[in-house]
């Protein structure tokens, strides 16, 4: 798994690379709760290049839309592959994300 | 008929779920299998060997395993068109299909993750039948290929 964090005005764009599961949650978790301790709210998590999320990876995605709407702040995913839209369709993570197909789609929500 | 398949045992340690998933991954290559098909057999795989060790062994005290080993087994029928996985362990009882299923329908912040791997094992997969015999969990869990 590889966590690639930018930051564009208020908002923090991680891509995940890789194979989100049991064996890398906890670096994604560790990643994500370092920017929000660091005084973040605003999140973009672009799958582009996530090849595989297993229920492991959904506990992560969880608690991150848990830990950013606890302090009023925003989180929006883009480019799932089909395997991975799969996963979210199916545990009904579809409807408690706000998903996006582009990456530049997702920051207009931010605008929004 | 013919049947070929991977087959292994291992320990229960979750660092050994890298060494099912190239199992799965080599199988797939050998068969021709999508890869699409791939990440979903490798999904509902990682779900039930996880769940047999932290639901299972890690449950046991050690003085009442006898075992805690995993077998594994994959094979694909081209007659039925038709990929059977195969685990075997020896926890205690545990019937993945009496669970109770989630309720995907609720918000994030009523949400809970348990149960969530077994629900995505029983939507990817075609059919799945599990058995106790002698102190063992058998699960069965069958996907249809479409060529």
């Amino acid at each position: 798994m590889l966590i690639n964090v930018e930051q564009q005005n208020e908002i923090s764009i991680i891509s995940l690379s890789g194979r989100l599961d049991g064996a890398s949650m906890g670096e994604v978790e560790q990643r994500f709760l370092e920017l929000l301790g660091q005084g973040m709210k605003q999140f973009v998590f672009d799958m582009n290049e996530l090849e595989y999320i297993s229920s492991a990876g959904l506990r992560v995605m969880l608690l991150a839309v848990k830990k950013t709407r606890a302090i009023a702040g925003k989180i929006a995913l883009c480019n799932l592959n089909a395997n991975v839209q799969e996963v979210f369709q199916i545990s009904g993570f579809s409807t408690i994300f706000e998903i996006f197909p582009e990456r530049e789609e997702a920051l207009q929500f931010f605008r929004a | 008929m013919s049947m070929r398949g991977h087959f292994a045992t291992v320990s229960s340690d979750l660092l050994n779920w890298e060494q099912l998933r190239q199992h799965i991954a080599l199988f797939c290559n050998e068969q021709q299998i999508s890869q699409e098909v791939m990440l979903q057999l490798q999904l509902v795989c990682e779900e039930w060997f996880t769940n047999i060790i932290t639901h299972g062994y890690q449950k046991l005290s050690k003085e009442k395993q006898t075992s805690s080993e995993i077998h594994f087994q994959i094979t694909y029928s081209r007659a039925d068109k038709e990929i059977l996985i195969y685990f075997i362990d020896y926890a205690p009882a545990f019937d993945p299909l009496q669970q109770e299923m989630p309720n995907v329908a609720l918000s994030a912040e009523e949400r809970e993750i348990g149960g969530l791997g077994i629900y995505l094992i029983k939507e990817l997969m075609d059919c799945c039948t599990y058995q106790r015999i002698d102190e063992s969990n058998h699960l069965k869990i069958y996907k249809k290929i479409s060529e």
